[in-house]
């Protein structure tokens, strides 16, 4: 069998400077924050595109005669069908009128609603106000919920654990509109606490947050709960028991960190479907808002609207969900360095 | 009683025995421990820790050694009242630091941990917490028993406590997160969490396990210098030799039971217990060459025939090991979720039949190559991987050139990152190398077409460190290893094979039908060897086989290997950062750094008169046992 020679090889300089230097990593988490807001700024542009031209193409394929909508009870007179039609440019084909759409949409123009006979983009800020007030409480509440129940039953008291499954079971099975009605039967019709005639008021702003916030809360505290129990097996949770820290200790300081990655992602989902207009609950309690007119402008084809509406959704999830990125991207030095050390 | 290094009379060690009392002069101890008992009570109640007696005196060094499911780890998280919520533990008497441990609230736990005890625990990468810097984890001490010097500003205090364990640039370091540290740096750092609150008792948890050797010689070296300091110490660790560089006193476990104790170089030479024996016979080195390291028949049963007092009453309602059967909330798991395992070793035999591992394994004809050929060669092997977010690239593996010929066992040596894996996977020919080339008896994995290169990926298999995971869930144990003979052989004659071939690795025939997660990690490896065996390769690659195992262990995975080499004359390119394990097994071995061979050659040169530099350091850096510490004469 031939043997080789024992030799060895003699320290070169080639050796050095192979191994990267890593004090210098740290650094660099700046440039990475740049590029991943300027790629999902690209990102946003493009979905946006996607999306106008998606339903662009959807609403025009839908059943039914522009024009004749337009008319109302008019719809036989031709003089005023061709003056109609001149006006609001649909003798043009229907790639022009999508190119004159998309021209328009950086200066702030959305069109003219066809239904309403005003500038879509005025009667979308006057939706977005209540729906933004009903999203960001719904919000509020639903994390507040969240956090609180997680935390309460991942301590040291054996029977919230279980009663929480129970409610989450409750919750999350009921069909939405179901929970707001028995919401808006049980408290303001019955006891009374909670008007929601005015929905500009605190009290009116109640009970549709409600039935928004208990759904997504429970289901935001069993993705916390998870998260904190996954974080209080963790070897980091010895260590900082070891250290003399208590139980909630830890669970504050180290778990509910852990945990919060996780629901930041579901938190921004959430958000940005509530910026989008909550049909059911804005339709139960009545309330004026983005998921209203949407529904109104869907049954009328009110195609400027549902165009403009189908815009500001999606650029609320786009918005919803870069926010929570960036929040994770704070929250965790592991996704900010490139390479692992 | 650390003083003695003469030789007593051995029962005076055996553990069960009562401790001699302590003469009056010396300091009153810091842990005083009569019969320590943690069981875990659920669904599967299990004792871990049986009657477990510990004495630790001020400035003292007392070591745990033991495999998984000893008990150690559990010893070690009782006397910090950390067991798990699940776990009760009771004692005769358990004194810290002069007061009842029993009697302890919750809050004085508090104050007793970190402050009087602190603990350190193995793998500091996931011991600390990877959202907050280290800066921050080294003051959660400071601030939880309030000791900081200024109110609010600690910076300076944990730049001082950094400096202590050896860190340069500590205030740089302070702000970075575990994960952007090296495994060295980030260990330092944990040990100076633990040492913040300057406690009496410093508890470490496999201090020095899944570092390099280098990196381990130099925690070995800062945890002596705190020794030197007067504080005392637990160590936890299955490794002998780095306990014997460590502790004073040595206390060896075994299913929950000291199963003996003693000054640590007393019990070293002159073990009386047949486990203490047998687990330094394990230990593989330079003197353990061409002997087997695990006991050869019969497989002694120490449960069976308790020696002294060890081993116990209780013993029947014992079924695996402990570890499987510890479920409980709250508790951080000491181990990987272990399922449980086939019951007993599930082994037949611990020596391979010689002659029927050479009619089933022996390479097939067309797998020897022409005499002068080498089965297995790479020729100025040289790959590159490009660093993330564009910032070039990285040499891996730099123009390594190796030959294999048949038989011979390969070593290849290096610290983790030094381009030994990436090695085994462009000679096992799934990366292709960007310069040079890769031959198999001759034949180049880049030449030929699909047809010839499936020819040859028989000729080379591999075992991986983590062979669990290389197994289909899905599979019983007779489907992984039969997999490879499909299309092969036909159906009858495959299972046969399957069948013979279990055998000649000893293990028994009931595995067959065995879901591969049932497996224990021995069990695991030897399933791997088989179908690594089953197409008669010629060369096996082994990628760090027996890193993950206990000791005890990894002796039989390495006899076993031994002897099928010899049986068979398969070759073995055995890739390992433990250079004890290289130096007991393989005739030649090449020495890795930083993707370039710096150093090649027959072992006995290499490591026993090693010219570069590199080398030197890494064989300088091995941790070994004493001089004269016991060595069955083979």
């Amino acid at each position: 069998m031939p043997q080789l020679a024992h030799w060895s090889r003699p320290a070169t300089a080639e050796l050095a400077g192979v191994v990267a230097d890593p004090p210098a990593r740290h650094r660099r988490s700046g440039r990475r924050l740049y590029r991943l807001v300027g790629a999902r700024l690209a990102q946003a542009v493009f979905v946006l595109w996607a999306a106008i031209t998606v339903t662009f193409v959807a609403v025009h394929a839908m059943p039914g005669d522009t024009v004749s909508l337009l008319l109302g009870e008019n719809r036989d007179d031709p003089v005023l069908r061709a003056a109609t039609i001149a006006r609001w440019g649909l003798d043009q084909p229907a790639w022009a009128q999508y190119l004159i759409y998309l021209r328009r949409i950086p200066s702030g123009d959305l069109g003219t609603s066809y239904s309403l006979r005003q500038p879509v983009a005025e009667l979308i800020a006057q939706s977005m106000v209540p729906t933004f007030q009903l999203a960001a409480a719904g919000l509020v509440a639903a994390v507040v919920i969240g956090f609180v129940v997680a935390y309460a039953t991942t301590g040291r008291l054996p029977l919230l654990r279980p009663a929480a499954n129970t409610l989450e079971i409750v919750f999350l099975s009921a069909p939405p509109f179901w929970l707001a009605i028995v919401l808006l039967a049980v408290f303001s019709f019955k006891l009374g606490w909670f008007s929601v005639i005015d929905y500009r008021s605190a009290a009116g702003l109640v009970l549709p947050a409600a039935a928004i916030a208990l759904p997504m809360g429970f289901y935001l505290a069993q993705v916390l709960r998870d998260g904190i129990d996954r974080a209080l097996e963790q070897p980091f949770a010895l260590t900082a028991r070891a250290r003399g820290l208590s139980w909630a200790g830890v669970r504050r300081r180290h778990a509910l960190r852990h945990a919060s990655l996780p629901a930041i992602t579901l938190i921004g989902l959430i958000a940005g479907g509530l910026l989008g207009g909550a049909v059911i609950c804005e339709t139960v309690f009545a309330r004026p808002g983005l998921g209203q007119i949407a529904v109104a402008a869907v049954m009328v084809k009110d195609i400027p609207l549902i165009l403009g509406i189908a815009l500001v959704s999606t650029f609320a999830y786009i918005a919803a969900s870069t926010t929570a990125d960036l929040a994770a991207l704070i929250l965790d030095p592991r996704l900010r360095a490139g390479a692992k050390a | 009683m650390t003083a003695t290094l003469t030789a007593t009379a051995p029962d005076r060690r055996l553990a069960a025995d009562p401790l001699p009392a302590p003469s009056p002069d010396q300091a009153a101890p810091l842990v005083a421990v009569r019969n320590l008992t943690v069981r875990f009570t659920g669904r599967r109640p299990v004792t871990a820790v049986k009657g477990l007696d510990l004495t630790i005196r001020p400035g003292q060094t007392v070591a745990l050694v033991g495999e998984s499911g000893s008990g150690k780890s559990v010893t070690a998280r009782s006397l910090v009242g950390l067991a798990g919520e699940a776990a009760v533990v009771t004692a005769d008497r358990f004194e810290l630091a002069g007061r009842d441990a029993r009697r302890l609230t919750e809050r004085q736990w508090r104050a007793l941990r970190g402050g009087g005890v602190g603990l350190v625990l193995q793998d500091a990468l996931t011991a600390l917490d990877p959202l907050r810097t280290v800066g921050q984890e080294i003051t959660e001490v400071l601030k939880t028993h309030r000791l900081g010097r200024r109110r609010r500003h600690y910076a300076d205090q944990v730049n001082e406590l950094l400096t202590a364990v050896g860190v340069d640039d500590p205030a740089v370091r302070a702000r970075q997160y575990a994960h952007q540290l090296s495994g060295g740096l980030r260990q330092r750092a944990l040990i100076a969490s633990g040492l913040a609150g300057e406690p009496d008792l410093l508890i470490v948890d496999e201090p020095t396990t899944a570092l390099d050797v280098s990196v381990q010689a130099q925690i070995i070296d800062l945890l002596r210098q705190h020794q030197a300091r007067g504080t005392a110490l637990l160590v936890i660790s299955h490794d002998l030799a780095v306990v014997s560089r460590l502790a004073d006193h040595l206390i060896v476990m075994r299913d929950g039971r000291a199963v003996e104790q003693g000054p640590t170089l007393e019990v070293l030479r002159h073990p009386v217990h047949r486990y203490t024996k047998d687990l330094l016979a394990a230990v593989p080195s330079r003197a353990s060459r061409s002997r087997r390291l695990s006991p050869d028949p019969p497989i002694f049963d120490y449960r069976a025939t308790p020696s002294g007092r060890a081993g116990g009453a209780d013993d029947a309602q014992r079924t695996s090991s402990p570890s499987s059967r510890r479920r409980h909330r709250h508790h951080t798991r000491l181990r990987p979720l272990a399922t449980p395992t086939i019951g007993g070793s599930g082994l037949s035999h611990q020596r391979v039949d010689t002659r029927a591992a050479a009619e089933l394994a022996r390479p097939a004809p067309e797998a020897i190559p022409p005499a002068g050929t080498p089965v297995l060669a790479a020729r100025e092997v040289t790959k590159y991987f490009s660093l993330p977010g564009g910032r070039g690239r990285r040499r891996a593996v730099a123009q390594v050139s190796l030959e294999l010929f048949p038989g011979q066992k390969l070593g290849l040596v290096g610290q983790s990152g030094s381009g030994k894996s990436t090695l085994a996977r462009i000679l096992l020919g799934l990366i292709r190398p960007d310069a040079g080339r890769v031959e198999v008896q001759g034949q180049s994995w880049a030449a030929g077409d699909k047809a010839s290169r499936a020819r040859l990926r028989r000729q080379v298999q591999f075992i991986s460190q983590n062979s669990a995971g290389s197994f289909d869930p899905r599979y019983t144990v007779a489907e992984i290893i039969g997999e490879p003979l499909r299309g092969v052989l036909p159906a009858r004659q495959a299972a046969d094979r399957v069948v013979r071939l279990l055998d000649v690795v000893g293990l028994r025939p009931e595995v067959l039908d065995v879901s591969p997660r049932l497996l224990s990690g021995g069990q695991a490896q030897r399933v791997a060897i088989c179908r690594a065996l089953a197409l008669r390769p010629a060369v096996i690659i082994c990628d760090e086989p027996v890193s993950a195992l206990d000791v005890s262990i990894q002796a039989q995975v390495l006899d076993l290997l031994d002897e099928l080499n010899r049986a068979t004359g398969t070759a073995l390119a055995f890739i390992s950062h433990d250079l004890g394990v290289v130096h007991h097994l393989v005739d030649q071995v090449i020495v890795m750094n930083n993707g370039f061979v710096v150093e090649q050659g027959d072992v006995e040169a290499v490591f026993g008169d090693p010219r570069h530099p590199y080398t030197q350091s890494l064989v300088r850096a091995i941790p070994r046992l004493p001089a004269g510490a016991a060595h069955p004469s083979a």
